[in-house]
């Protein structure tokens, strides 16, 4: 009985594993993803100096052979640092990602399948979240809770979280009233069941574009409250925190705000690149 | 249509509870007595207490909640620490400058973002519209802020030709005050030369703030219209020999205007959000700047007095945008048969 | 322009398609004449080419999409191929009307179908929005639409089928067009539509003079509205003559199965379907198009047939017709 469901499982894997290759632009972004992750997980092997060493006498050193991007306010190693902050940005998004969306999914279906009380409690506390601005809201969550990445990522998880609840609400209304499920429940079967057999699939494509386009977005709120002063903190190299210092030396020393900068936007881009053909391949609704 | 208005306004007050009771019982959170810090480390406990019963301190939890509420509902935000000013007055202060910079933002956006869009779609192919979707792509992933900084590297300091900070050059005294928007006083008052010196303060600060919102538009207006110029009434209207321009405009644009104006309500947030980075970056003293320096204070009462205002404003742009959409709708309208 | 011109004249049009594979070949020197004040019936199943070849007569098929081969068409003189884009906007309306398959998604749903008909009458009779609205009003009652003053005002989605039916030939014949191409109209609507609006299409055509391109796969209507027939097959024509001629003496094997196909109201006869599958475009045929169905087929089929006249008016494109026809015809 689990072996044909195991089986189509893994051909599917494999067909959006194959397929997302034939196109260039997809494929280059999954590349760069799988470098990104690679670069993560290897850092301290990668980085040819510590994320944290300082060297006082060498502060502020322009781009050279030993510092291939130079040093910042301190001495560090910019390119250590960087791809130290390659963990903390991807790291922490994927994190606060697959929160907001087991967290979302399950308040959307409870209030999708339970209905009544649950169903206008947690909707609108979804609508009152999606009522502000999602960097407005974050700003806000993450000054109330004290500045650091832990809040910040916890901010931006409620930020995102509505997207999730409204996409399994959606779904779990209109699956409560089709009548293979009314029949099942007829059986005593599982509402628990009920959720992962009739329910969740159906919204598998939609989460998974979802997610992949939210890891870019997250790392951009990641960067921005860093900058703002409200994430990581330093001496963290997360890009945004070091942007936050790192501007103020934006004329003379320009290139330490702007490959900062430049790997934010890289990052970002090859995920939302990623997610614009994962999205394609899943849910082709006549995009060229 | 009554149904939408009421709808949203409801929104607009439970949104308006929960800010409150999220200020009023952060207020109450945060460690450290403010009646003993106003009282100083010296006071006697009677002093205290006394400063304790002026500011309400003493009264039970839901009867301050009520005072907060009903000064609330009078404007009143509360006083900020830094300031020492109420916030309501703060912000007013600030706001004409976040109202200029938004609102030059969102009409580059437009008048950009729009066109562009509508060309991308018709030319599919074409040169346009590859610089459509990059230009689109790279708006999902443009940090507004390093945007503003690699503009500030170019036009400020490789080429000089542009200001980096501030709404006007130093030693320039603002415009008579009419509204508080620089551009606009200026213009209505006919102080032509610092008309000019603002323009030119706006230039990179709009650029960086409003390219976000133009990548959305682009890549909405792009995608709507390649679906709605594929349905068979637009074939039917070239059946009829009706112009090239009319077929787009009018069966074309028309019809992929609906998600369209959703779609650039919601992108509003991205406007208000970036405005604050924007501002920092740009060091242009409206509302975002004012709130950046709070949150380094730790100054709520500003805080969340700025996100009361900004909830407030969004909530109305989305009813605004709803109401369009009635506008544009008819089966909204008329209610669909069958 | 001689009283002899015909309206439309299609000369050996040969189209492909653009695909991921190369060019796919839709039609093969398909020829057509259409005379004034005829109705010819254009009739082939889906996927024959019939609707390609209709659209391709107005040019409203995606340019960047199709490739013309070989071939002409002229439409009351005017060649279609050669115009440009203004060109073409004029003869559209003016000289070709067209009335689509799906009514209900064929008018804009944000506008009323008496503004987008008042436009249609602006765009070729140079008149003020007033008169326009006026003229408007004039020829929804032309399409026999009461209350024309009341639907003037209706959105699409809050009229029937048949009415939008109604309206999209309004729009076609507002600007007393030569040629009305009619692709498939009665096919999305109900059967008791049906014939209301076959009737309207013939008293109009009947009132204006203007021809009328039918194109069906119902041959049962296209012989009861149609003076002459054309039966496409697979891209290309196989037979073509006067209805009376088709029916009552079919030369073509695909023309003979399709009347046998065609159900009896007396319900005695089986339903017969033509076994096999049409054509796949890909595979261009060496020899008849037809061969993989034909009952009749025999070794000569191998190499295409040309069209031979069976009488002066009544071609067929098949060997069994070798040695009764008067000798091969061109076209």
């Amino acid at each position: 009985m689990r072996m044909p469901g195991v089986s189509t499982r893994v051909a599917k894997a494999t067909l959006t594993l194959r397929s997302l290759l034939t196109n260039p632009v997809t494929a280059t972004a999954l590349s760069v993803v799988i470098l990104l992750l690679l670069v993560g997980v290897l850092a301290p092997v990668v980085a040819p100096y510590g994320a944290t060493s300082v060297d006082l006498a060498n502060r502020l050193a322009p781009m050279s052979g030993s510092h291939l991007l130079g040093t910042d306010e301190v001495g560090r190693d910019i390119l250590s640092r960087l791809l130290y902050g390659v963990r903390i940005s991807v790291g922490v998004s994927i994190a606060t990602v697959a929160c907001a969306a087991v967290i979302g999914m399950l308040l959307g279906t409870v209030a999708g399948y339970f209905g009544r009380w649950a169903d206008t409690l947690i909707m609108r506390a979804i609508d009152v979240v999606l009522s502000f601005p999602s960097l407005i809201l974050a700003i806000a969550l993450a000054a109330a809770l004290g500045p650091n990445l832990l809040n910040a990522a916890l901010a931006i998880a409620i930020v995102k979280i509505p997207i999730y609840a409204r996409l399994a609400y959606a779904e779990t209304l209109s699956t409560r009233q089709q009548l293979y499920v009314r029949a099942a429940k007829t059986f005593g079967v599982g509402n628990a069941f009920i959720v992962r057999r009739h329910i969740l699939p159906n919204i598998r494509s939609s989460i998974i574009v979802q997610t992949t386009l939210d890891l870019g977005d997250v790392i951009l709120l990641i960067s921005t409250l860093g900058f703002l002063g409200l994430g990581a903190q330093p001496p963290t190299p997360e890009w945004g925190a070091m942007i936050s210092t790192g501007w103020h030396y934006l004329i003379d020393q320009w290139w330490y705000p702007t490959f900062t900068g430049a790997a934010i936007f890289l990052t970002v881009m090859s995920f939302n690149l990623l997610g614009d053909g994962v999205r394609d391949l899943l849910d082709p609704t006549g995009r060229d | 249509m009554l149904k939408v208005i009421v709808q949203r306004l409801a929104l607009l007050v439970m949104v308006l509870f929960f800010v409150s009771i999220a200020t009023f019982l952060m207020a109450r959170v945060v460690p450290g007595d403010p009646a003993q810090v106003i009282a100083g480390p010296h006071a006697s406990a009677q002093t205290v207490q006394a400063i304790r019963h002026q500011l309400g301190l003493d009264q039970p939890l839901p009867v301050q909640y009520g005072d907060y509420v009903v000064s609330l509902a009078h404007g009143d935000l509360g006083s900020s620490i830094t300031t020492q000013h109420p916030v309501a007055e703060d912000l007013k202060t600030y706001f004409p400058a976040t109202l200029e910079l938004v609102f030059y933002a969102f009409v580059v956006a437009l008048a950009v973002g729009v066109p562009l869009g509508i060309v991308a779609a018709v030319k599919r192919g074409s040169a346009v519209d590859y610089v459509a979707r990059i230009v689109a792509i790279g708006g999902l992933s443009l940090p507004t802020f390093w945007f503003g900084l690699v503009l500030i590297l170019v036009f400020y300091a490789k080429f000089g030709v542009l200001p980096s900070s501030g709404r006007l050059s130093s030693g320039l005294p603002p415009p008579p005050h009419v509204t508080g928007i620089y551009t606009l006083d200026a213009a209505l008052t006919g102080y032509w030369a610092t008309f000019l010196d603002c323009v030119k303060h706006l230039i990179l600060p709009v650029l960086a703030l409003s390219y976000v919102q133009l990548a959305v538009i682009v890549r909405q207006l792009r995608s709507s219209m390649m679906e709605v110029l594929s349905q068979d009434f637009v074939r039917t209207a070239r059946a009829s020999g009706l112009s090239t321009w009319t077929v787009i405009m009018r069966f074309g644009l028309r019809n992929a205007l609906v998600p369209m104006v959703t779609v650039v309500a919601v992108s509003f947030g991205s406007l208000l959000g970036g405005a604050v980075v924007t501002e920092t970056v740009f060091d242009w003293p409206g509302m975002g700047n004012y709130v950046v320096h709070s949150i380094q204070s730790l100054d709520f009462p500003a805080i969340m007095g700025f996100t009361i205002v900004i909830a407030v404003v969004y909530v109305l742009i989305n009813l605004i945008a709803d109401l369009i959409n009635l506008a544009l709708n008819p089966e909204v309208r008329y209610g669909v048969s069958s | 322009m001689t009283p002899e011109a015909p309206v439309l004249s299609v000369d050996n049009l040969s189209l492909s398609f653009r695909s991921r594979t190369g060019p796919v070949a839709v039609l093969r020197n398909v020829s057509i004449d259409i005379q004034p004040g005829e109705i010819v019936g254009f009739v082939g199943e889906s996927g024959s080419g019939k609707s390609v070849t209709a659209l391709q007569i107005a040019r409203l098929l995606p340019e960047d999409q199709v490739l013309v081969d070989s071939g002409s068409i002229k439409v009351a003189g005017h060649d279609v191929l050669s115009a440009n884009a203004r060109e073409m906007n004029d003869l559209r309306g003016s000289q070709i009307g067209f009335i689509f398959q799906e009514p209900m998604t064929a008018l804009s749903p944000t506008m009323a179908v008496g503004t987008q008909l008042a436009l249609a009458i602006r765009r070729h009779a140079r008149c003020s929005r007033k008169e326009a609205q006026r003229r408007a009003l004039e020829t929804l009652n032309e399409v026999r639409i009461e209350s024309a003053d009341h639907v003037a005002r209706q959105y699409p989605f809050q009229l029937s089928g048949g009415m939008c039916q109604r309206v999209v030939i309004a729009l076609a014949m507002c600007a007393s067009p030569a040629l009305l191409i009619a692709d498939e109209p009665t096919t999305a609507l109900d059967v008791t539509i049906q014939a209301d609006i076959l009737n309207l299409i013939r008293a109009l055509a009947a009132d204006a003079g203007t021809s009328v391109l039918f194109v069906s796969h119902d041959l049962a209507v296209v012989s009861e509205l149609c003076q002459r027939v054309f039966v496409l097959y697979g891209g290309e024509m196989v037979e073509q003559g006067s209805s009376h001629d088709i029916l009552n003496g079919p030369r073509h094997p695909y023309t003979k199965a399709l009347l046998a196909a065609l159900p009896h109201i007396s319900g005695t006869k089986e339903l017969q379907p033509i076994p096999g599958e049409p054509p796949d475009p890909r595979q261009a045929p060496a020899g008849c198009v037809f061969l993989p169905r034909c009952p009749e087929a025999f070794a000569r089929c191998e190499a295409k047939p040309p069209s031979f006249a069976i009488q002066s008016a009544h071609t067929a494109a098949c060997w069994l017709n070798e040695q009764i026809a008067e000798g091969p015809t061109d076209a």
